[in-house]
């Protein structure tokens, strides 16, 4: 099961009730290197897996490995992992400096390798015009990046990062979220990342594991999952779509309106496919089937809504030609879509629906 | 024009101050030098007899020892209690109500149950004799052990209600970033829980310290008759009339309390840099 490529393995780790929630069999692996994202909304289970994978909260059941090394039963201090909170948790009795040297100290790293290391990573968060300051004196920006330059310098075998960009404004999350791909590209280190945020994970991830109600949903590349998602919560959950009812037929999909749309995989009968708004695009025709409803010009872009036989349908086109409220187009997708999977019965009611 | 105003503005509350604790600290401290009101003319007497006469000066060591003993006993009592209460576990909300019981007793009656528990021919003297047992003497003993006891009874919750304040007021996640970076339990206590919880800690000390040197009702009724603590030993005075003593003796209690807690703040700034972490918060 496992392989000598993966740094980490999690194979059904569950937590019986934690409050009123319960993580359910888990399993996934991170390989070397790696940018993992677990995506999910509060109260997924997501915090819970990351508390469980450091140490902090013990599993119901299920196996951790790290490096192919059993770490299930080992104390936080003996796993080689470090952690990076949301509320960044420096010791605010310690300057800038030694927070960043306590791990190198704990670990009884020899001094002049912990003095390469320190000034390593000082160099490479660009923390230098700060060491001596003590962490109340920093912007949360500032001891976002002290938090982070803390875990690095121990190298650990798995660095995870909890939320670490939600207690920061818009604009700087922006920044450092660019900062943060560099610095994992600079470092390799292997990175599991926990948020709730779809642009975040889509933005930096080389995969992303989807989870809901304390299972995982799907994961997958951040493009595949956004354009052809498997999960209906997926296809929802990373921005607005079209869910749109399909008659199979091979590896093609009758659209409702007529006209048909290419599919990844073969398969036959009634289904759903998800239709991401920019995945659509618009021809003026007077013998088309839909109606333009509304065009409302954000800019950049023009979202429509089109009224086609009893559906509405969410497009958003650039704003070069815009198109009148009231004129008659055809609509054709632009990419081949997937399936999604069959939903419990009584869950799928609405024929279209736009989020 | 600025100065007088601040004045102005602080009267009602310095002034308050200066009136009820200033005035007869003054008073106290002038007595003692034989100088004020009722005073005979300077004089240094009443005071170099605290530490000349072996009935005071002995006093002055046994109301520091009163004070001392069982402050720093509790501490490693109050500390791994306080500890205990950060963790979940089961009967742990019964244990956070039941210890605080001692702090609705007052002293006096805490001194009385001490003394039918342990006095010879005590409660406890009594189960033990069943198994062949003496229990000792602990009560008016030499070294003043029901007086501890009784002190410990008291201060335990009291202590251990701030500390754990203070230990619940530092951020798990704090803790968990500590253990991550390879801090054992033991360590991140040392390096992380312990100095962030110092300021609490130091209140806590310095509260218990103070309240037990002016001990009075476990010295009177558990303690030995010789030495007598100088809080016993003023009231002696005081039914003697002797004001010049009294006024020494509370001369040299606070000097006494100042000395001990300037050698408490050098010891723990020296030890866990308290001066950061007091305002660390």
């Amino acid at each position: 099961m496992t392989t000598q490529a993966h740094e980490l393995d999690v194979l059904d780790v569950s937590k019986a009730f934690v409050g009123t929630r319960a993580l359910l069999p888990t399993s996934f692996a991170v390989k070397k290197g790696e940018f993992v994202t677990i995506l999910g909304p509060s109260g997924c289970g997501k915090s819970t897996l990351l508390r469980i994978i450091t140490g902090i909260t013990e599993p119901s059941g299920g196996r951790i490995l790290l490096r192919d090394r059993d770490i299930t039963r080992l104390p936080p201090e003996r796993r080689d992992i470090a952690i990076v909170f949301q509320s960044y948790a420096l010791f605010p009795h310690m300057s800038v400096a030694d927070n960043i040297l306590f791990g190198l100290k704990m670990k009884r790293v020899p001094k002049e390798e912990r003095r390469r290391r320190f000034d390593q990573v000082v160099a490479i968060c660009g923390l230098e015009s700060l060491v001596t300051r003590s962490p109340r004196q920093l912007s949360g920006g500032q001891q976002q990046r002290v938090a982070l330059a803390r875990a690095l310098v121990v190298q650990p075998a798995l660095l995870l990062l909890d939320e670490p960009l939600s207690n920061l404004d818009a604009k700087l999350r922006e920044t450092l979220r660019e900062e943060l791909m560099a610095l994992h590209k600079r470092t390799g280190s292997t990175t599991l990342y926990v948020t709730h945020d779809q642009s975040e994970a889509m933005s930096m991830s080389d995969r992303i594991i989807v989870m809901k109600d304390g299972q995982v949903v799907e994961s997958g590349a951040p493009r595949s999952l956004y354009m052809r998602p498997r999960q209906r919560f997926t296809a929802l959950f990373f921005g607005h779509t079209n869910i749109v009812p399909v008659d199979v037929d091979g590896d093609r999909a009758r659209l409702p309106w007529g006209g048909a749309v290419a599919l990844i995989e073969k398969a036959s009968g009634r289904g759903e496919i998800s239709l991401r708004p920019e995945c659509l695009s618009l021809v003026a025709d007077p013998a088309g089937p839909g109606v333009v409803d509304a065009a409302v010009f954000m800019g950049a872009d023009v979202h429509y809504t089109v009224r086609i036989g009893d559906h509405l349908l969410r497009v958003r086109r650039g704003s070069a030609a815009p198109l009148a409220e009231g004129t008659r187009v055809s609509v054709t997708v632009d990419a081949p879509v997937s399936l999604l999977a069959a939903e419990p019965p009584g869950a799928a009611d609405a024929t279209v629906e736009a989020r | 024009m600025r100065a007088v105003h601040l004045l102005l503005l602080l009267l009602p509350g310095v002034g308050v101050l200066l009136a009820t604790f200033g005035l007869p600290l003054f008073w106290a401290v002038l007595g003692a030098f034989g100088l004020g009101a009722d005073g005979a003319g300077f004089t240094l007497i009443p005071l170099t007899d605290i530490f000349a006469e072996p009935k005071y000066r002995k006093g002055l060591m046994m109301s520091l020892y009163y004070a001392i003993a069982p402050t720093t006993l509790t501490l490693f009592v109050a500390i791994p209690l306080a500890l205990m209460l950060q963790k979940s576990f089961i009967g742990r909300k019964l244990l956070n109500g039941l210890y605080k019981l001692p702090l609705a007793v007052p002293a006096i009656v805490a001194a009385f149950m001490v003394l039918t528990l342990f006095e010879q021919g005590g409660f406890i003297d009594r189960l033990l004799m069943l198994g062949g047992w003496n229990i000792g003497k602990i009560v008016r003993d030499p070294l003043g052990i029901g007086v501890i006891l009784a002190t410990l009874w008291k201060d335990v919750p009291f202590m251990t209600l701030i500390i754990a304040g203070a230990f619940g007021a530092i951020p798990s996640d704090t803790v968990h970033a500590a253990r991550s970076l390879g801090a054992t339990r033991l360590r991140a206590f040392w390096a992380v829980q312990l100095p962030l919880a110092m300021p609490g800690i130091t209140a806590a000390t310095l509260l218990c310290f103070v309240k037990s040197l002016g001990n009075f009702a476990a010295p009177s009724l558990l303690g030995p008759a010789y030495p007598l603590p100088l809080s016993i030993l003023m009231y002696d005075s005081y039914r003697d009339g002797d004001w010049m003593a009294i006024y020494a003796m509370g001369t040299v209690l606070i000097l006494a309390a100042f000395v001990v807690l300037a050698a408490y703040y050098t010891l723990t700034a020296a030890a866990f840099g308290t001066g950061k972490a007091a305002s660390s918060r």
